[in-house]
């Protein structure tokens, strides 16, 4: 048995080494900051003094934020599939973990976890005293309730397929009044962050029958009081909240939040924010080049970066033709000029990608080269493909994320000498979703997740029956690459896991299915009087601890 | 132009020697207009620019300089560039093109005759004819396609325009479609009226009596002498296309990337214009107002003229 | 004239029905489809299935516009043999079927148990076993039609062989044979004045768009009542001198606002007004009295729609100013050295604002696809950007709704336009 810090077992064990001596404080600080983790938690946890931003005693308390953001259709949480509805809830529900701004997953509802060595028995035990907004006191029965949630075909949650692959619901044993235990088909060591996914908001199992907007009964700091689909969304303070402030008193520090649907459009909302009438752009579903252009040199603004594995897939299926053939994937691979790309249609807001699904702050990352802009190799294999006289190939887009039809008019224009006729195929982002498995060739966002594992577990495998799982795009399997990866989820040593993973990393490179070009960078966007938000590569608000200056 | 050539074309039966000399009238009309030569003058620009434009410009409309993204106006790029570094003026005269002279039916191929011109010439056949039959049959042919077509009418346009392109998505032939539906009914409604006076004129009565199939005094007694208005109608016509082109690009439903359509423009640039780079937005929209106006000046003229001179 | 209006009224009627049933083989034969919108990305082909069967999606093509103009409560009471009723609970509406006692009554199915749902009213519920509702069939497969708590009625059957597992709240995963196979959707239906609910946003359909139609009257009222003296001023100040440099700078410059389009028109008015004078707001955020309670973030919007009417109505006057101005009677007038005030005010005037009227009333019809894109671009709340959403989501309830109410404006439109030309024109008569 171990205790939770594993989880983030490069750090853990960095920080072994640190205490054992091998380290010194500054070796620490350089490799848990390559790790994704931020210098000032770092300092933290090597025990250096990292100047706190704000002092208890300036917060202030009170006041609405106002924020932009969708107003969409919920019923059940487990159902999400957005996170803008996720970012309003969650001030109202809330969930078992909680990773933060740097990759490093803590207990939040839960008090701790346990993990057995072979990672397949997990012990949750629940923070005591902590009340649903409804006065229903929070136990084992409302994990093991949401849980089936996640887990119930019917409900259809994107959990299904992430949690649903190594546990059922006869795994989910509750061994207590505060605990749970979880007896996984397999090894997993992404547990944790799993259980901060969206969708995974805990529910209260005595009222909660499939729609939480007519039963809003969570643990979270605020209550909601008005939820209308397209229009608004208001919270209110809750007073029993579980989380107390430094000063004793209870938690959140504002009166309520306030959300608003001004639509997809940018411009009234860029507006509204330099005018002071919001606080805030919630952006997590937008692509938000055009608000970081915007606003990055206006003083009233905070704009919080966060680098991120979230990116846009340029993902070729590999059972229809002509991607079948990995010389012709690897030709339009070779037609990404990756610095061009990333400076034209992100601004140069993010670090430049090696089409492997690895993001270079997930722990397990293993450093490879970024390819070059090669035509010239591109044509040569298109040419032993069989297409001496080039190629032509349609490629499905959204008009809705502006950068991927930048994406796509750069690779289109680099693509031309290698032979490959790129022609652009626009469309609304509703009608992408509905066909982003299918299409042959197109660019689809891919979101990020804390651990490398979880992606390709997601998206590069084929399930029991051989089948490509449901996530899988590009329909791409390949047996190496599965025992591989499979092996890597077993492995519980970041640096044996980091080994494994080079070899991984090289296979999607050579015969893999999808491009990479840029990892994008994210913001947090808010008025200056807003203090004390955080940054996060999903842009997740974690806004507990959140006060208006006056 | 396009539109004038198809009146014409239809007219080709009849081939008479006062086809010049009515020509010569149709352009007196012109001359004497100052209001018309002003709008010739606009429209006679940009159809120059957009059938010259690869001598026009050193640079094609798609070529990317990625060191220049949304510049400013310079000695280089005299309009400035785009969010991708290509050069605005190039953009800007490949866009009339679109217009004007070229409707891409696919990457590679084209036919002659801008999309704004092939939509109004679509729904001025369907519309003329629509228009003649119930003019000059009557009866409840007539009142059944005008029921529907004020059906048609009453729909708002943009409802229309977002139904179509939301059901076929977004390329110039489908923009070609939806400009059609939309502008049909007001055609066949104007035709209608046209034929309805027309039809009791002596020389319809004198055609009737020598027997000519109904096809032969619709098309061939009738429309010769309500083109007039017809013209005049069209020209409004393609400025309203080309307005729809814009909204329609606007809204993300016109024509895909890369291609330099200027509603599609100007929704890119708009991205751009609180972050300081109003240009790529500035000047598509600037172009579509001018090119509108032109037009509505000169039918304006023409209209006026030719009733002083009636 | 009453001959004349029921003819107009019809016609409306007509249209409303034309254009329904376009908008739903438009949708229909439009690609994609609504469980991924809503379901995300990311569904099973059984996750979608079952979505379109409880949406009732999952019905050919004529029942659902059937459902939706007549609605199917009728229907659905029939197959479960009581009668039905709209309830409207804590905001929501409910539908509950009516015990031959009067007592209102749902059912789930536990496991295989049929349990029957009592409303108490104020908020309680009591629960029975209930199963001496089944209706077993000749191959010995039961089942029952009633009502769900999603407001479907629902076929449920056991005895089957296939199994499924369920999930029983309070007891866990339970294996049982059967479940719902059929569902239909309860609605009032359009003609009953119940438009359905939104696939988009799940909620009835009437209460969001009336919120949304309010809001569009507004901000079109207010630039109505903006343009039309000033508009007709301003034309009738053109036409008095045709050819002058007042008229040729009034027309040409109404020209130019009117043809430069209301997205270029309204973007750059927030960068030169909101953003780099800092005079007014340059986009709309409104709280709960949307949308009174900043009368500032009208402005915007207002001036944009303006800019664009304005030229168009001030070009109408103008032509029929121009027309009255080389009338023979104004001629006349002049001829006998009436007063030039005079002969304006009396006759020309008055006779000019004929054609005007009725042509801003056919007008509405293209001002309605200009309040689309100024909403859009000032992220306003009317009715136009819930079309536009409605139309890419192909929300079919919200889109045929909204539909509706525009042609019933538009058509609505034309009539009075109709009305009042006959009034200021006596000699036209309808019969």
């Amino acid at each position: 048995m171990k205790n939770k810090e594993e989880i983030h077992l490069a750090i853990y064990e960095l920080k072994d080494d640190l205490e054992k001596g091998k380290l010194t404080r500054r070796e620490f600080l350089r490799y848990a900051v390559l790790l994704g983790m931020s210098a000032a938690a770092a300092s933290q946890m090597a025990g250096l003094a990292f100047p706190r931003r704000v002092f208890a005693a300036r917060i202030k308390r009170g006041g609405t934020l106002r924020a932009s953001g969708a107003v969409q259709k919920v019923t059940h949480p487990a159902q999400f599939s957005w996170v803008v509805p996720s970012n309003e809830l969650r001030q109202v529900a809330e969930y078992l973990t909680y990773t933060d701004g740097n990759n490093v997953t803590h207990p939040y509802l839960l008090k701790d976890w346990k993990v057995s060595d072979d990672l397949k028995t997990w012990t949750l035990t629940l923070r005591q005293g902590i009340k649903f907004n409804n006065g229903d006191e929070f136990t084992a029965d409302d994990v093991v309730f949401t849980m089936n949630q996640w887990l119930n075909k019917d409900v259809g949650s994107s959990l299904l397929g992430m949690v649903g692959a190594y546990l059922s619901p006869t795994g989910i044993e509750k061994s207590g009044k505060y605990q749970v235990k979880l007896h996984l088909n397999k090894a997993e060591i992404a547990v944790p962050e799993h259980m901060f996914h969206y969708p995974a908001m805990v529910l209260n199992h005595k009222t909660f029958e499939g729609d939480f907007i007519k039963r809003p009964h969570g643990t979270g700091p605020y209550t909601l009081e008005v939820y209308r689909e397209g229009e608004r969304c208001v919270l209110k303070r809750r007073n029993d909240y579980w989380q107390k402030a430094d000063d004793g008193k209870p938690l959140p520090y504002m009166d309520g939040m306030e959300f608003i649907d001004m639509g997809r459009e940018m411009a009234p909302q860029i507006a509204a924010i330099k005018a002071g009438e919001i606080d805030m752009i919630d952006l997590s579903d937008a692509g938000g080049t055009d608000v970081y252009q915007a606003l990055k040199d206006d003083a009233n603004i905070n704009i919080l970066p966060s680098t991120t594995g979230q990116t846009r897939l340029l993902r070729m299926r590999v059972d229809m033709k002509p991607w079948s053939d990995n010389r012709v994937r690897m030709a339009l691979k070779l037609c990404q000029h990756r610095e061009k790309i990333l400076a034209l249609a992100y601004f140069g807001q993010g670090m430049q990608g090696q089409d492997c699904h690895v993001s270079p702050i997930h722990p397990e990352y293993c450093q490879k080269p970024i390819p070059k802009y090669d035509p010239k190799r591109a044509k040569q294999l298109l040419k032993e493909a069989g297409y001496p006289r080039g190629l032509d190939v349609n490629i499905a887009v959204s008009s809705g994320w502006t950068d991927v039809v930048r994406y796509a008019e750069v690779l289109k224009q680099d693509a031309a000498p290698a032979g490959l006729r790129i022609n652009i195929k626009t469309m609304p982002t509703s009608q992408y979703w509905e066909k982003w498995t299918e299409v042959d060739l197109g660019i689809t966002p891919w979101t990020h997740r804390p651990l490398g594992t979880m992606v390709l577990n997601l998206a590069y495998i084929a399930d029991a029956q051989g089948k490509p799982v449901a996530w899988n795009e590009t329909r791409w399997v390949d047996k190496e690459f599965s025992q591989l990866l499979e092996q890597a989820n077993g492995t519980l040593n970041v640096d044996e896991r980091r080994k494994i993973f080079c070899k991984l990393e090289q296979i999607q490179m050579d015969r893999g299915s999808i491009g990479i070009a840029w990892w994008r960078n994210v913001w947090m966007v808010t008025r200056n009087r807003v203090q004390d938000a955080e940054g996060h590569p999903t842009l997740y608000m974690l806004f507990n601890k959140v006060w208006l200056r006056t | 132009m396009a539109v004038s050539k198809e009146v014409s074309a239809s007219n080709e039966v009849v081939v008479s020697p006062g086809r010049l000399r009515r020509l010569w009238e149709g352009l007196s009309i012109l001359f004497a207009s100052k209001t018309a030569m002003v709008g010739l003058v606009i429209v006679l620009f940009w159809v120059f620019v957009a059938v010259f434009a690869p001598f026009l410009t050193p640079y094609t409309p798609l070529e990317q300089d990625w060191k220049a993204p949304n510049h400013g106006p310079t000695s280089k790029h005299i309009l400035g560039t785009d969010e991708l570094g290509r050069d605005l003026w190039s953009r800007l005269i490949y866009g009339a093109r679109l217009v004007l002279v070229v409707l891409p039916i696919s990457e590679d191929v084209w036919l002659p005759g801008g999309t704004a011109l092939w939509g109004v010439l679509v729904a001025l056949l369907v519309g003329t004819t629509l228009g003649l039959i119930g003019g000059y049959h009557g009866g409840w042919i007539d009142e059944i396609t005008m029921r529907l077509l004020d059906a048609m009418m009453a729909i708002p346009v943009i409802l229309l325009y977002l139904l179509i392109m939301a059901a076929l998505g977004a390329s110039a032939v489908n923009v070609v479609i939806a400009i059609t539906i939309v502008g049909t009914p007001g055609i066949a409604r104007l035709v209608r009226s046209l034929t309805l006076d027309i039809r009791t004129r002596e020389y319809i009565r004198a055609a009737e009596t020598r027997g000519e199939s109904p096809w032969y005094i619709m098309f061939v007694e009738i429309l010769p002498n309500a083109r007039g208005p017809i013209i005049v109608d069209a020209m409004l016509r393609v400025g309203y296309a080309i307005f729809a082109m814009g909204t329609l690009g606007f809204l993300g439903l016109g024509l895909p990337p890369p291609s330099p359509d200027w509603g599609s423009m100007v929704a890119k640039g708009r991205e751009f214009i609180l972050a300081g780079s109003p240009w790529a937005a500035l000047w598509p929209s600037v172009a579509i107002a001018s090119l509108v106006v032109g037009l509505n000046l000169l039918a304006d003229g023409l209209r006026e003229e030719s009733m002083r001179y009636q | 004239m009453a001959k004349f209006i029921v003819r107009r009224f019809l016609l409306l009627l007509l249209t409303m029905f034309l254009v329904s049933v376009a908008v739903f083989l438009i949708t229909e034969s439009s690609p994609g489809n609504v469980a991924r919108n809503v379901l995300g990305a990311f569904v099973t082909p059984d996750q979608e299935a079952s979505f379109l069967a409880q949406m009732g999606l999952d019905k050919p093509i004529y029942i659902r516009y059937l459902y939706w103009l007549t609605g199917s409560d009728w229907l659905a009471s029939r197959k479960v043999g009581l009668p039905l009723k709209r309830i409207t609970r804590e905001g929501f509406v409910e539908w509950w079927a009516v015990r031959e006692d009067g007592a209102l009554l749902r059912w789930k199915l536990q496991g295989e148990d049929l349990i029957a749902i009592v409303n108490l009213g104020d908020g309680f519920v009591n629960e029975y076993v209930n199963n001496e509702r089944w209706h077993v069939d000749e191959k010995g497969v039961s089942s029952f039609w009633g009502v769900d708590s999603q407001n479907h009625v629902v076929k449920w059957e056991k005895g089957r062989d296939q199994k499924v597992w369920t999930f029983v709240i309070g007891t866990g995963w339970m294996e049982s044979s059967g479940g719902p196979v059929q569902y239909i959707p309860l609605k009032k239906g359009f003609i009953r004045g119940d438009p359905g609910v939104s696939l988009r946003t799940g909620r009835p359909v009437a209460k969001s768009l009336f919120i949304r139609v309010r809001n569009s009257l507004v901000l079109a009222g207010i630039a109505f009542v903006l343009v039309m003296p000033l508009a007709l001023l301003l034309g009738m100040l053109a036409g008095l001198k045709e050819g002058s440099i007042r008229d040729r700078v009034l027309s040409v410059g109404g020209m130019m606002f009117t043809v430069t389009p209301e997205f270029a028109t309204g973007i750059f008015l927030i960068l030169i007004v909101a953003v780099w004078l800092k005079l007014v707001p340059g986009a709309t955020v409104f709280g709960e009295k949307a949308p009174w309670e900043r009368p500032d973030m009208l402005i915007l919007p207002v001036l944009t729609l303006t800019l664009i009417e304005l030229g168009y109505i001030l070009r109408i006057t103008r032509a029929s100013m121009v027309e009255v101005m080389k009338s023979p009677y104004i001629r006349t007038a002049f001829l006998k050295g009436l007063p030039y005030r005079r002969i304006i005010f009396k006759h020309a005037v008055r006779n000019a604002l004929m054609a005007p009227i009725t042509v801003i009333m056919l007008h509405v019809n293209w001002l309605m696809g200009g309040i689309v894109i100024v909403e859009v671009v000032f992220g306003y709340p009317g009715l136009g950007k819930y079309l536009l959403d409605s139309a890419l989501f192909k929300d079919i309830n919200a889109l045929e709704a909204g539909a509706m109410v525009l042609v019933t404006i538009a058509v609505g439109t034309q009539l009075v336009a109709d009305i009042i030309y006959t009034f200021l024109n006596p000699r036209i008569r309808y019969t």
